[in-house]
């Protein structure tokens, strides 16, 4: 059965290049006839990556540990979701699975985007197959998951135990939907590039593209947080380390990129950004994965101990200068159809956006690459933590909130001064009253206060913005408050959804600034019974004991949560002890959490059997509010890119000659 | 024998992936004619023209909530008006161009259908341009392609 799934590898490592052939060539020789089959080429790359990953399903399940995949990365007595979440546990399995979902991208883009552009479709459908002759070689050749065992193990090592929870199951899922999703706007771009259609029409099709990638990188990305916090055990959900930072960059780039279109389709403008954000979106993928898979952040020399290093590496160099040398050579179609009218507009908040959020992302690459520059240009690895990146990027962030308030406020084109007083009273009141009445309540650290500040500002704006807008709607056509208000959604889905999405946001960061500089922590080692506290509560050590599961133990304490004096609940953190792997225990936290704060326990270790057990226990102010806003941004998502019933436009014949009305 | 399975299942793939992608090509199709470009012209000018018309709806919304003085949006929505019949116009103008290569070729495919010596079919122009032809009995002008006068029923000649 392995064998099978081998079988198809090749026959689409074939398919592929003969893709990319017929698409170059269907250009060059305008042959409708190669395109078609190009896309169809595009099909079978889908159909038969669908049915690999079947197989190594098939083998997973049915415990073939012949396969050298399935005996590393799954036993016996895995829960069945853990056996089919191994598909992505390991380096081999996740590379398939990448091509796979490449697989269903480029097959949806060719069902559903061919009528769109026709002129670019050779080139995207050479570029899409050229990124899958990448990855099926890099399968092949380097990871294969069919290779076989000379004998055949009784058991296999099982899953790692960081991986057998189901934030685990769903992160890399949500991930990989996002990384591939972009694979296609990109290869418009790169087809838009090379055969000189550079108009602005293949933008509208890409942005609703794009979108999708976005929000399913959106939960990957908050799913791994959530993760994180819950699993390590450190307190934290955001610890900036390398395989963070890689799933960030191409989140940054890519919200660059939504915002940054909005003006390329208005006025024919950021033209360039908008290409290097869409390519750097891409790009920042591929190293995002190198960076995580190759271990070259550790040494420099680690990457070069299998072989996906050097052909990521090489695939990233020419990918980068092929770009390079596009963009040169098609400089001057990209030039802007128009200029800023005026500095105090929408179109600058916009390009500050751009600016912004390419300040974040290079400090976050430098920062995450600079273990490996200092170890190729000086003699001593240097290594650069948390510290730097909150020193450096939380700012900046604090104001790009601060640009989420002004930007919505400013009209397109020019603002004046009537216009802005107008616009920016309530807003500018609002974040004064809240930095006062952070003061009087005894704050006196300068970044929590610009940070609730801003953010009441942003929120005062999104109020104005949908109360004004309501208002419009509800003078025009006489609607009852409640149906303008829907309808807000249903005429400017974009805008509106957008909104919400900056609600998200805010709400996100009101949990990030609590959590960030009003944790409060300690730590104790206790006899049973003994106490220790934390803020306003009492947590009283109540013994040790154990519970068997399928393939772990799991080892928890008994601690009773009382609040002046009575108890509030019980709370059980525990430590796994996995019977494969018992030198890697995983600690499960035990949380309590609220609106107002998370209690968040860590059962650190025990001596004696349990007589003594020691514990680090944490308070997060307002942690919920980041996951809450999670969703809300989520949800913000789903409104912007939900098909709507367009309304059907009715042309108007102007007669030759006339000019309008203005 | 998993082995001759295997090998089997794989020549079967192999075929029906390559009939399958080839077919295409194999089935000969047509090859770019002026008519796709043209084609490809008009859906840059509807997306320009789609994109002015959500323009002003914009400016429209904004002004409605504010953020525009009366008079910066008349300016603007004056721009974007005019830039909007602009593209009309041109939409209009590559219309025109388009209709006339279809008549172009629906004669000449009339010209084939009755084609041959001695026949009295109209001629069709063969270069680009249609050139106005008159009624050598009534004088009245005939469109391409016509067999006989529309105004006098005079059969018309090659020529």
């Amino acid at each position: 059965m392995a064998d099978v799934g081998f079988v198809v590898l090749v026959i689409s490592f074939v398919v592929t290049l003969y893709g990319i052939l017929a698409g170059v060539l269907a250009h060059h020789w305008r042959r409708p006839d190669l395109v078609e089959s190009s896309r169809r080429a595009l099909y079978v790359f889908g159909a038969l990556m669908t049915v690999a990953v079947a197989v190594l399903w098939y083998l997973l399940l049915t415990d073939d540990f012949t396969v050298e995949y399935v005996a590393g990365h799954s036993e016996r007595a895995l829960p069945t979701l853990y056996k089919v979440a191994a598909l992505w546990g390991g380096q081999e399995g996740s590379l398939l699975f990448w091509t796979f979902i490449l697989g269903l991208y480029a097959v949806a883009a060719a069902l559903f985007l061919h009528e769109r552009h026709p002129e670019l479709n050779a080139y995207v459908y050479a570029v899409l197959h050229g990124i899958a002759f990448f990855f099926l070689a890099v399968v092949i050749f380097a990871a294969n998951p069919f290779a076989l065992l000379p004998f055949r193990p009784q058991d296999g090592n099982g899953l790692d135990p960081l991986l057998q929870n189901y934030w685990m199951v769903a992160h890399p899922v949500g991930l990989y939907l996002g990384y591939i999703g972009f694979s296609v706007p990109l290869a418009y771009a790169i087809a838009s590039l090379i055969t000189g259609n550079v108009g602005n029409t293949w933008l509208k099709t890409i942005r609703r593209w794009t979108l999708v990638p976005w929000f399913f990188l959106s939960i990957g990305i908050l799913l791994g947080s959530q993760w994180a916090y819950m699993e390590l055990g450190w307190g934290g959900y955001w610890a900036w380390d390398p395989v963070e930072n890689a799933s960030l960059l191409p989140w940054l780039t890519g919200t660059a990129f939504l915002h940054s279109i909005m003006i390329q389709e208005r006025r024919g403008m950021l033209k360039v950004w908008n290409m290097v954000l869409i390519f750097l979106t891409f790009w920042l993928t591929i190293l995002g994965t190198f960076i995580t898979r190759s271990g070259v952040i550790e040494s420099v020399h680690a990457f070069a101990i299998s072989n996906i290093g050097p052909m990521f590496l090489v695939f990233l160099a020419v990918t980068l200068l092929g770009f390079l040398y596009l963009l040169f050579s098609r400089y001057p179609l990209l030039r802007s159809e128009n200029e800023l009218d005026a500095i105090l507009s929408r179109e600058t908040t916009f390009l500050l956006n751009n600016v912004i959020f390419a300040t974040i992302a290079f400090t976050t690459l430098l920062g995450t690459t600079w273990p490996i520059l200092s170890e190729l240009f000086t003699a001593d690895k240097l290594t650069v933590s948390a510290p730097f990146f909150n020193k450096v990027n939380g700012p900046i962030m604090a104001g790009l909130i601060l640009l989420m308030a002004i930007c919505p406020l400013l009209p397109w084109r020019r603002a004046n001064w009537t216009v802005l007083k107008r616009q920016f009273l309530w807003p500018v009141v609002a974040a004064v009253l809240a930095v006062i009445l952070l003061v009087v309540l005894g704050e006196r650290r300068g970044w929590p206060i610009l940070g609730f500040g801003s953010v009441v500002m942003v929120a005062a704006t999104l109020v104005q913005e949908f109360a004004r807008g309501v208002r419009a709607r509800m003078r025009a056509t006489k609607e009852p408050p409640w149906t303008a208000f829907v309808m807000l959604f249903r005429r400017n889905q974009r805008r509106y959804g957008g909104y919400i999405v900056h609600l998200g946001v805010i709400i996100m960061a009101v949990g990030i600034i609590g959590s960030g500089f009003y944790q409060v922590d300690n730590q104790a080692a206790l006899k049973v019974g003994e106490s220790m506290t934390i803020g306003p509560y009492t947590l009283r050590y109540d013994g040790l004991a154990e519970r068997r599961r399928s393939n772990h133990a799991e080892v928890y304490a008994k601690v009773t949560l009382l609040k002046d004096g009575k108890p509030l609940a019980l709370m059980e953190p525990k430590r796994n002890i996995y019977d494969k792997r018992p030198e890697q225990p995983i600690s499960e936290v035990a949380l309590r959490f609220g609106w107002k704060e998370d209690l968040y326990l860590v059962l650190a270790g025990w001596e004696k059997g349990g007589e003594i057990a020691s514990f680090k226990a944490y308070i997060n102010p307002l942690m919920s509010w980041l996951w809450f806003g999670g969703l809300v941004l989520i949800f913000g998502a789903l409104i912007a890119m939900w098909p709507m019933p367009q309304r059907r436009r009715v042309a108007v014949r102007i007669p030759k000659g006339a000019v309008p009305q203005t | 024998m998993l082995d001759a399975l295997v090998i089997v299942f794989a020549a079967l793939v192999a075929a029906g992936t390559f009939l399958f992608v080839l077919q295409p090509v194999l089935t000969q199709a047509v090859a770019v004619s002026d008519e796709e470009e043209t084609v490809e012209t008009l859906e840059e000018l509807y997306a320009q023209r789609d994109a002015l018309y959500r323009s002003i709806k914009e400016l429209e919304f904004d002004y409605r909530v504010g953020k525009l003085t009366d008079e910066d949006y008349q300016r603007f929505v004056g721009q974007l008006k005019r830039q909007a019949a602009d593209v009309l116009r041109r939409i209009d103008q590559v219309k025109e161009a388009q209709a006339t290569i279809r008549q172009r070729l629906e004669a000449q495919i009339q010209a084939l259908r009755h084609g041959g010596a001695g026949s009295r079919a109209a001629v069709v122009p063969e270069t680009g341009g249609v050139k106005p032809r008159f009624c050598p009995q009534c004088g009245a002008p005939v469109r391409p392609g016509d067999k006989f006068c529309s105004q006098c029923g005079a059969p018309l000649t090659v020529g």
